[in-house]
């Protein structure tokens, strides 16, 4: 969860510093594009006011030389900077954000208004002076006048081009008007022309340099530059201030791309460790089905072992899944010392079953180690809070492809006989799929159809009176009756088992109600968990008429908790009911743990009586079987006595019971 | 004479002044100023209107010395000036007190003399009538008529009053036929007089502002508002804006003051004053014969037909 909680942080990290970069980028853009449009705008207009002050004083300039002008090209220029000015006026931009250069700017507007008004009369002084300067200079081819006055107006007049075209008032000082005041009264109008215009000219030359002077040289630039200057200042500033905004933005996109390095980092850790999840079990730490089955590709020759831990269903039913996770736990762990030692893997491949691949032609070797696998195993008692269990282990192996399938074929072969513990495929197998599902479809139908029918087999003591009956089960398939012992794998599969245990109870009640006859019925670990069972012996057998004639016979093999076993047994004793253990010493007898349960009869397994006339080591057994249940008060019967030199033999060494073909065949009928 | 025209045409080379364009505008401004041109209801007493003193009739100015506003006052000194091409003027009335045809406007409106209003009551009283209502929303999209676009709409109205195609302008613009050989003869005296020192440019005239009577010490003439009464210098007395000479010869009387009643007279009057000479007369005949082609075509806005373009 914690790691969790800080994946999420990373993400909500990385969206927020992603939702921040991109709306201060879009911000930042939009107002930098703003900006720098409208200052584009201001400097534009600014450099063209700079640019129409230099042309109007050019043009004054301009004026001020050519006699004939056309003064609309003043005016007009005047006209276009108060244009401009007044664009430029209207820039609330302008007018907020560059202060300084706004107010030299309003500096700039006042002085050039007065300029203005300069220009104006600088023009009302250069007209009459041009139009003075053509008569001074037209009349003189007109006019009358004697050799000493010709001196004189010479005089004057290239003191006045010299003036005009120095603009210095010094040059036009030496002019006395009195020296030619004969003309202003002169019968030539020429004459008095001249000394008109000459007067003119005298009067306004002075002001006309001085404004000219004025205009050209007028602060007006100055302001502008001012202007200028200063709003390039603040340009630079915020340029700055843009840079610095940048670089922050840079940081951040920069501090986003780490978040998101980090978290493509933290995103690559996560897929390592889901395939890691993928590949191992959480429980066992072993591998898992999946690399199993990448690791099975790589095999070339070879073999792969299944191991399959016996009635794990029940040890997960009985005890819980806590406890039958320990034992996996445990099982896995005594599997994968073993074939680590060897260099092997071991692949768990299914809820109880466990895989191991050799890579190995030598099928003696991989088959030897399977077999000492399941031996270490089995030589480990698994300790719970209520006692030991003993886990048996069955293996599948298969030496050629698929492998899984084969092996599994293998497993699911000898777990219909518990003496084998170890299967190896071959191409048979594949039929016995088929098999089973007709055998599942027959038995199915059998139960339905009420085609399940209980056998009776005597059990006699030593002078051959019937003392009880063993209840067999048969199936009436078609027209046959057969033994359930082919169908019982797949009833135990498919859940249906304790129906059988169910009509067999059933039937061994209407046989006890009807005949004063003891009977035998054989029950199942699963069985006495089973709620319809446990009722219905609760219900019928616990009544003393009952209770007294009955014996459940426990297989040994099946037991998985002697613990649970020992209750029921407590419990069933109470009203007199006994119990026998079927097939004992058929491999997993253990004498102690059979005296725990109390229980009343043993049931000795045929395998050691059928040879016991021929064969050393079973009398051997048997004898021994016999004298510790003597020791401990417990009758033990002789199951398979198919002969009358069995009988005999069992006889001799001290059997109390005897069951089989020679003393009498399972019937389906009790013979009174 | 001869002789004195040879020394004066080495000065003759350059053309200072140019034919009129048209000015562009906002059509249906200019309509709808032109409506408000011609309504006395812009004045105080119902009776005046921009045209009553700048008439079609007489060229864009009235036949009087002095115009007649509202409640019948006299507006004295000063004689009505013409509004056509008034909008090349660099500055507006004889001083140039106003910058701009629209300020003109407004100057006008709120004379005591001339239409007597003050914006409120124009506002009142254009706003009460339906047909400016409508108007104005169809030109402005206004609900309100606010007194600025009254004056924007003359103003817009004014800029159309162009005299195109005078027979000068023709001649300018290469027709060598469009002036007989006197009127070019005129034009020539016109510029050797040194008239053109002043009266140049599109308007010949109305782009400076000149003293009257430079060589004459003690004018018998009425000062008026000459542009002291602006600036405040001494040296602005008698000082006026130069007025054009388009359509001179229809809009006499001549002067600031309208004191000289004919066009010879007013020719004759400048040389004295303004140029230290006596025109000889027949040089004066010629000057006005060169003037009287300055008289361009009324302008379009006021011809009928631009009224059913509409």
């Amino acid at each position: 969860m914690k790691r969790k909680n800080k994946f999420n942080i990373y993400i909500i990290a990385v969206l927020f510093v992603g939702a921040v970069v991109i709306v201060s980028v879009l911000i930042f853009s939009m107002f930098a594009r703003n900006y720098f449009v409208n200052s584009n705008k201001i400097l534009y207009k600014l450099n063209l006011l700079e640019n129409a002050e230099n042309r109007l004083n050019y043009k004054i300039l301009y004026s001020s030389l050519y006699l004939f002008y056309d003064n609309d090209i003043v005016t007009e220029e005047i006209q276009k900077i108060r244009k401009l000015i007044k664009e430029i006026d209207k820039m609330e931009f302008y007018k907020t954000h560059f202060k300084i250069s706004y107010s030299y700017f309003q500096e700039y507007k006042k002085v050039f208004s007065k300029k203005e008004e300069m220009i104006f009369e600088f023009l009302r002084f250069s007209f009459p002076l041009k139009n003075s300067l053509i008569y001074l200079a037209n009349s003189l081819k007109a006019m009358d006048f004697d050799k000493n006055n010709s001196k004189v107006v010479f005089n004057i007049l290239s003191s006045i081009f010299l003036a005009k075209s120095a603009l210095d008032t010094d040059l036009i000082k030496s002019i006395e008007l009195e020296k030619v005041k004969e003309f202003k009264n002169s019968s030539n109008r020429y004459n008095r022309a001249f000394f008109l215009n000459l007067e003119v000219f005298l009067k306004y030359f002075p002001k006309y340099q001085e404004y000219l002077k004025n205009i050209i040289n007028y602060p007006t630039t100055k302001y502008l530059d001012f202007s200028i200057s200063s709003f390039m200042e603040v340009v630079k500033q915020d340029v700055r201030f843009f840079k610095f905004l940048s670089y922050v933005l840079s940081v951040f996109i920069g501090f986003l791309i780490i978040l998101l390095i980090i978290l493509i980092n933290i995103l690559n850790d996560k897929i390592f460790k889901i395939s890691l999840l993928l590949q191992k079990d959480t429980l066992t730490s072993l591998s898992n089905r999946y690399k199993f089955n990448s690791d099975i590709k790589k095999i070339k020759k070879g073999g792969v072992i299944i191991f399959n831990i016996d009635k794990f269903k029940n040890i997960n039913d009985i005890f819980g899944v806590l406890v039958g996770d320990k034992v996996l736990k445990n099982v896995s762990d005594i599997l994968n010392r073993f074939f680590k030692e060897r260099n092997l893997e071991v692949y768990r491949i299914g809820a109880d079953d466990f895989a191991v691949i050799v890579n190995s032609e030598d099928k003696n070797y991989i088959e030897d180690l399977a077999k000492r696998a399941i031996l270490e195993v089995e030589d480990k008692k698994i300790k719970i809070k209520e006692g030991d269990i003993n886990v048996t282990l069955s293996a599948g192996i298969a030496f050629s492809k698929p492998y899984l399938e084969n092996a599994d074929l293998a497993l699911k072969h000898i777990k219909t006989d518990v003496k084998d513990k170890i299967g190896i495929y071959k191409e048979v197998m594949g039929d016995i799929i088929f098999d089973n599902i007709k055998k599942s479809k027959e038995i199915k139908e059998a139960i339905e159809k009420g085609n399940i029918i209980p056998y009776f087999q005597p059990i006699v003591d030593k002078d051959k009176n019937i003392v009880k009956y063993e209840v067999l089960c048969k199936v009436r398939i078609g027209d046959k009756i057969k033994s359930i012992y082919p169908y019982l794998k797949i009833l135990k599969e498919n859940k249906m088992y304790h129906k059988i245990t169910y009509i067999m109870l059933d039937s061994a009640l209407k046989v006890l109600k009807k005949h004063p006859v003891s009977l035998s019925v054989n029950l199942s670990i699963e069985d006495i968990m089973n709620k319809d069972i446990l009722n219905l012996i609760q219900e019928n057998f616990t009544d003393k008429n009952i209770s007294k004639r009955i014996t459940f016979e426990i297989l040994e093999s099946e037991i998985v908790s002697y613990d649970l076993l020992q209750d029921f047994i407590k419990d069933m004793h109470q009203y007199g009911i006994r119990f026998a253990i079927d097939d004992f010493g058929s491999g997993y007898s253990n004498f102690s743990r059979v005296l725990k349960l109390n229980i009343d009869y043993l049931k000795i397994d045929g395998s050691l009586v059928k040879n016991i006339d021929r064969d050393k080591n079973s009398r051997l057994i048997v004898e021994t079987i016999v004298d510790f249940a003597k020791k401990s008060n417990i009758k033990t019967i002789a199951e398979y006595v198919h002969s009358k030199d069995v009988f005999v033999e069992c006889q001799k060494i001290g059997v109390d019971y005897f069951q089989g073909f020679y003393l009498g065949k399972p019937r389906e009928n009790i013979k009174l | 004479m001869k002789k004195l025209l040879f020394f004066f045409s080495v000065l003759l080379f350059a053309s200072p002044i140019t034919p009129l364009v048209p000015v562009s505008y906002n059509k249906q401004q200019a309509l709808l100023g032109k409506m408000l041109f011609f309504d006395p209801v812009l004045s105080a007493d119902n009776k005046i209107s921009c045209a009553s003193c700048h008439s079609p009739s007489f060229s864009g100015a009235d036949n009087k010395r002095f115009s007649i506003g509202v409640f019948g006052r006299i507006d004295k000194p000063m004689n009505s000036p013409s509004v056509y091409n008034a909008v090349f003027n660099c500055r507006q009335f004889w001083n140039g007190r106003a910058n701009d045809l629209k300020q003109q406007a407004i100057m006008a409106a709120h004379d005591f003399n001339e239409m007597g209003m003050s914006d409120d009551v124009l506002e009142k009283k254009i706003n009460s009538i339906e047909k400016y209502k409508a108007l104005f929303k169809k030109v402005y999209g206004v609900n309100y008529i606010k007194a600025d676009l009254i004056y924007q709409s003359i103003a817009e109205f004014e800029k159309a009053l162009v005299t195109l195609d005078c027979r000068f302008d023709r001649y300018l613009k290469g027709d060598k036929k469009a002036l007989n050989e006197d009127e070019k003869k005129g034009y020539y005296l016109f510029k050797v007089y040194g008239c053109i020192t002043c009266h140049n440019g599109k308007n010949l005239g109305s782009n400076s502002f000149q003293k009257l009577g430079i060589f004459i010490k003690d004018i018998n003439i009425t000062e008026g508002n000459d542009r002291y009464k602006v600036t405040h210098k001494k040296s602005d007395r008698y000082v006026y804006k130069v007025p054009t000479l388009r359509n001179i010869a229809l809009t006499a009387p001549y002067f600031h003051d309208g004191s000289v009643k004919t066009l010879k007279k007013a020719i004759e009057l400048m040389g004295k004053y303004n140029l230290g000479i006596e025109i000889p007369k027949e040089d004066v005949l010629y000057i006005e014969k060169f003037l009287k082609t300055l008289t361009g075509k009324t302008p379009l806005i006021l011809r009928g037909e631009y009224e059913e373009e509409k």
